[in-house]
């Protein structure tokens, strides 16, 4: 079942570019009960290695402003750090409530306002 | 250049958010969009640039903390590499429209799941320490 939630999700992330990290963390924690935080960095360690193909899809739609890439990227390796660090010490009921009303605010966005 | 500043703070936030494990990218893309730095399909694809980096930086902090479950992250990285690669061969060919209405019911079941089976989790814990005392 986990290698079919993990194909699952990186075909999620292939083909919307978000949210796909939430069906793993949703698996694990409330599924398998697993203990939050290291299911999130597990998360946030896989959704990167599967971006990294995702952009491979996407760069035939984009033409990247490398200067855009690079302020975002320096900004990215920063809060990176942060957003590790302070992982750590947020509860495990606050992450995931947070967690459940940012992707329902996207997905409400997404409906309402158009887009992909 | 005021968007520049705005998406310096849009990318600051948004980036923390994702180094947490909590849905940042989300965050990125509504902003982005929202404030009309980007359109829809450009900001999925800075923020899948973005979350590379912040994915990359995250993981070499949780693995210096011991913050990370390595066994499932060994389980899972093969599988999800070639979902990944399904995903980007499909999203060339499948029907947008279908899948999309697809994809929005998933995610509100998931977000309320997620918040219901927490507040569930809250509960139960003030019981024990009610308990305890």
């Amino acid at each position: 079942m986990i290698y079919l939630i993990g194909i699952l999700c990186g075909l999620l992330n292939g083909l919307f570019a978000s949210g796909a990290g939430q069906v793993l963390v949703v698996y694990l924690i409330f599924c398998m009960k697993k203990e939050t935080h290291l299911v999130r960095a597990v998360s946030v360690a896989v959704l990167a290695t599967s971006s990294i193909f995702a952009i491979i899809g996407y760069s035939s739609f984009v033409d990247f402003d490398i200067k855009k890439v690079i302020v975002l990227s320096v900004i990215a390796a920063i809060s990176g750090f942060v957003g590790a660090k302070l992982m750590k010490k947020i509860p495990a009921n606050v992450l995931n409530i947070t967690s459940g009303v940012l992707i329902i605010l996207l997905t409400g966005y997404k409906m309402f306002f158009g887009g992909n | 250049m005021e968007n520049w500043i705005l998406l310096v703070v849009i990318a600051l936030f948004s980036g923390t958010i994702a180094g947490m494990g909590i849905g940042g990218g989300s965050i990125f893309i509504l902003l982005t969009t929202i404030f009309s730095i980007f359109e829809h399909k450009e900001a999925q694809s800075y923020n899948l640039i973005m979350f590379v980096i912040v994915g990359i930086f995250a993981t070499i902090s949780n693995f210096k903390n011991k913050n990370i479950d390595k066994n499932l992250l060994k389980k899972l990285i093969i599988p999800v590499v070639l979902g990944s690669i399904i995903g980007i061969i499909l999203v060339k060919r499948i029907d947008e429209k279908i899948l999309k209405y697809i994809f929005y019911g998933f995610m509100l079941l998931v977000g309320f799941y997620e918040i219901i089976s927490s507040l569930k989790n809250i509960k139960k814990e003030k019981l024990n320490t009610e308990r305890s005392d």
